[in-house]
């Protein structure tokens, strides 16, 4: 934990510096923010998505330790949004910190991160970027950010990144010969929910762990009933895999199985 | 060209971004990309020949990225010997490797029977897009008008850029004659502080450079190579775009040796 332990906002990426790439949602990919994918040793990449919804501090320490054990090895690119929260001059951990958490345990893993940008961005007390009007922090754990935006003056809707973000993959998996593509969900509300949805319905391995709450432990328990509605949206043989929240070898196995770690 | 090999052909236009184009050359196994520039000017077919020797000799092994103009010179059906012959020449004897033609849009493309035409005589010699390489992009500034040759050289320089400073690449321009467009690639390559590598013996503008005291001591980056298999090879061993793999090999106990898997 003992990344979790520095000032909120200091830089800890292997070359000390978060590449900040900004785009309109009607923009090419940029090339820029794509190519940093070829810096992770394994051409497999994941998406970690979700939110922290209901957790108590506690809650998030155990959510750190177990995304620590499950992808312990791990050297492909961990994408999640690009987010940073503080509380008391602390870093108040998300599943946003994730991603750069992993990379720093592990060399050859590359952490990157989208996020729309929703409000104004501002600069505040010695010059520190915030991507809102409410001080969100961009993340400074991730080797680049791309933050995505429905022009210089109107603020993007909460999911403006998710089709940048799924065509990148793609482009990850058609051009660069990725391997495996996924998405692992804890917790989250309605922006996960399409997120898991999206993943599934494009056939991709995508990991919901149990018990993690909100939207997440919604979709499973509707497998779970084998509930018409939700089934109507998902293909044939789709990939869905339930972890256990309490036990993080359960997720390590399925990622083994699913061709993202253990080479 | 005896290995089959689909091109995919990509048109953009001037300024637009190619996320794909610039993600399949990194799955290249050796991380650098070298840029070929320069002419055949004041060329006979012998010295042609001699050209395609000395560039398969040296580059044998080379498992990298390679951008060139992507282009063909037809005399009726009959190549007109180029150094765009090069790189896909170098692809078809190293199949490991990935190779990008460039090429500006002068005028209208048209579809002829040897292939996609580009510009040049249709009864003396014409220039069609080269049927042997991985991938070519094509640059207009739109669908109507096309743009200076320059933007051949400027568009492989922000490819070579993005691959240096996103995906910590290694680039080597490599100049072989040459008049006055490959002058210039030649001057900004030197200015960014990449490396070049002339080939003194080839002619005109290269040779211009490679015997110019001034202008290599101020750009230590350019680095000179004789007209010579041996000595060009050396020199792309120099640069790293030629790697020298470390091997361990177990022989009853543990032994490192440094073999490059080129040597023969």
């Amino acid at each position: 934990m003992s990344a979790l332990t520095t000032t909120p906002f200091a830089v800890q990426t292997p070359d000390n510096t978060v590449k900040v790439i900004v785009m309109n949602k009607s923009d090419d990919l940029p090339t820029a923010f794509a190519l940093h994918a070829a810096n992770a040793k394994r051409k497999v990449a994941l998406r970690i998505s979700g939110g922290c919804g209901n957790m108590t501090d506690a809650d998030k320490e155990d959510m750190v330790a177990y995304f620590l054990e499950a992808f312990r090895g791990y050297e492909g690119v961990l994408f999640s949004g690009a987010t940073r929260q503080a509380k008391d001059g602390k870093i108040d951990p998300m599943v946003t910190d994730i991603p750069g958490l992993i990379a720093q345990a592990n060399p050859g893993c590359i952490a990157l991160g989208t996020v729309p940008r929703t409000g104004l961005m501002q600069l505040v007390e010695e010059s520190r970027l915030v991507l809102d009007p409410d001080g969100t922090a961009p993340s400074p754990n991730q080797s680049a950010i791309l933050i995505v935006q429905d022009g210089p003056d109107k603020p993007s809707e909460w999911d403006g990144d998710l089709n940048v973000y799924f065509q990148l993959m793609e482009n990850w998996r058609d051009a660069a010969n990725f391997t495996s593509l996924g998405l692992t969900s804890w917790n989250g509300g309605g922006v996960t929910l399409k997120e898991i949805m999206t993943s599934a319905s494009k056939g991709w391995p995508t990991f919901l762990i149990g018990g993690s709450g909100r939207k997440t432990d919604e979709v499973i328990a509707k497998l779970e009933a084998s509930d018409e509605e939700l089934l109507a949206q998902l293909p044939e043989g789709h990939k869905i895999i339930i972890a256990e929240k309490d036990d993080p070898q359960t997720l390590r196995d399925a990622l083994i199985k699913h061709g993202f770690l253990g080479f | 060209m005896s290995a089959t090999i689909i091109p995919s052909l990509y048109v953009k236009r001037l300024g637009e971004q190619t996320t794909k184009l610039a993600l399949r050359l990194t799955t290249a196994r050796h991380h650098c990309v070298v840029r070929f520039t320069g002419g055949c000017g004041h060329m006979d077919p012998e010295d042609a020949k001699g050209m395609y020797e000395l560039f398969l000799t040296a580059f044998n092994g080379f498992a990298g990225a390679m951008l060139f103009g992507g282009t063909r010179m037809l005399r009726g059906k009959e190549i007109v010997p180029g150094i765009t012959e090069v790189p896909p020449m170098i692809k078809e004897k190293n199949p490991g490797c990935i190779l990008l033609g460039v090429v500006p849009k002068m005028q209208d493309l048209r579809i002829v029977e040897q292939g996609i035409y580009l510009s040049g005589n249709w009864n003396d010699i014409m220039t069609i897009i080269h049927p042997y390489q991985d991938q070519c992009l094509v640059i207009q500034k739109n669908p109507d008008a096309g743009v200076s040759w320059e933007v051949e050289y400027e568009e492989c320089m922000h490819i070579t850029n993005d691959l240096r400073e996103i995906a910590n690449w290694r680039s080597l321009l490599v100049s072989y004659n040459g008049g006055s467009v490959s002058e210039k690639e030649i001057l900004a390559t030197a200015a960014a502080g990449w490396p070049v590598l002339l080939v003194e013996g080839s002619g005109r503008k290269t040779d211009e450079y490679a015997r110019n005291k001034t202008f290599l001591a101020e750009y230590p980056n350019v680095l000179v190579a004789q007209r010579d298999a041996s000595d060009l090879r050396s020199k792309l061993f120099l640069t790293g775009a030629l790697e020298r793999l470390s091997l361990t090999m177990v022989t009853g106990r543990k032994e490192e040796s440094t073999l490059s898997r080129a040597v023969q």
